[in-house]
């Protein structure tokens, strides 16, 4: 057998003086991860905050078509270009396989992402920035986004969610 | 008859295989308590938010 018991009266026998010293850095190591773990949320801005709503497809689906309507300027592709004003809350939709609307932001104006899923698990990943957000059908992300950069930005889905998973690719253009 | 003076820990740690399922399982139930806290806790989208959308120019 690979794991034996180990001798009786094992655990009253006296620990080493290193071996104590090893058993306590290990456990001070351990602490301090723990500490940075939930310290690194505020410190490192690794993890976003996110506030999260329960919904359904259907009420995400009406609020996305209502917002989009109201900041549409424009269509690719069949897919709505919406350019919302600072400060506003922009809904996005993810659906096998693409991310609706397409988005023109402006530089340094601060946005409420609301986003979600009509089917299935997607990854909403912003490159090249690299920022990754998994989306559940069911609930609304919501986000605070400041682009600090222009450009064209693509949204990929990071989630394998089928055939088209690949295709999947949406767009922010960020404006000066 | 003898009494058996080990304790609880010492019998416990003598256990790998109950160790190894003990590792699991709390892991596994503490992991899916967190996650029915988490579903019954989310609020629905606020009505007052609903209406700007719907209704809001």
């Amino acid at each position: 057998m690979a794991l034996t018991v180990p001798e009786k009266g094992w655990f009253q026998t006296k620990i080493a003086k290193d071996e104590k010293a090893w058993i306590i850095i290990a456990l001070i190591v351990c602490l301090s991860l723990f500490v940075l773990m939930a310290g690194w949320h505020v410190v490192g801005k690794q993890n976003a905050s996110s506030i999260v709503y329960d919904t359904s497809p259907d009420e995400f689906y009406k609020l996305s078509q209502a917002n989009w309507r109201k900041y549409k300027i424009g269509e690719e592709e069949g897919i709505p270009v919406v350019k919302p004003p600072a400060g506003s809350d922009v809904f996005i939709l993810a659906t096998t396989w693409r991310w609706e609307p397409i988005l023109v932001l402006k530089k340094g104006a601060e946005y409420r992402f609301h986003i979600s899923s009509m089917d299935l698990v997607h990854g909403f990943s912003l490159q090249p920035l690299n920022m990754n957000f998994v989306i559940h059908p069911q609930y609304d992300y919501v986000l605070t986004f400041k682009p600090t950069s222009s450009g064209d930005f693509r949204i990929i889905c990071n989630e394998f969610c089928g055939f088209g998973h690949h295709t999947m690719i949406g767009k922010i253009t960020v404006e000066e | 008859m003898v009494e058996d003076k080990t304790s609880f820990l010492e019998r416990l740690l003598d256990r790998p295989i109950a160790l190894l399922i003990m590792s699991n399982a709390i892991f596994a139930v503490s992991y899916f308590i967190w996650g029915v806290m988490k579903v019954w806790t989310t609020s629905p989208i606020p009505e007052a938010l609903k209406e700007t959308i719907l209704g809001g120019k």
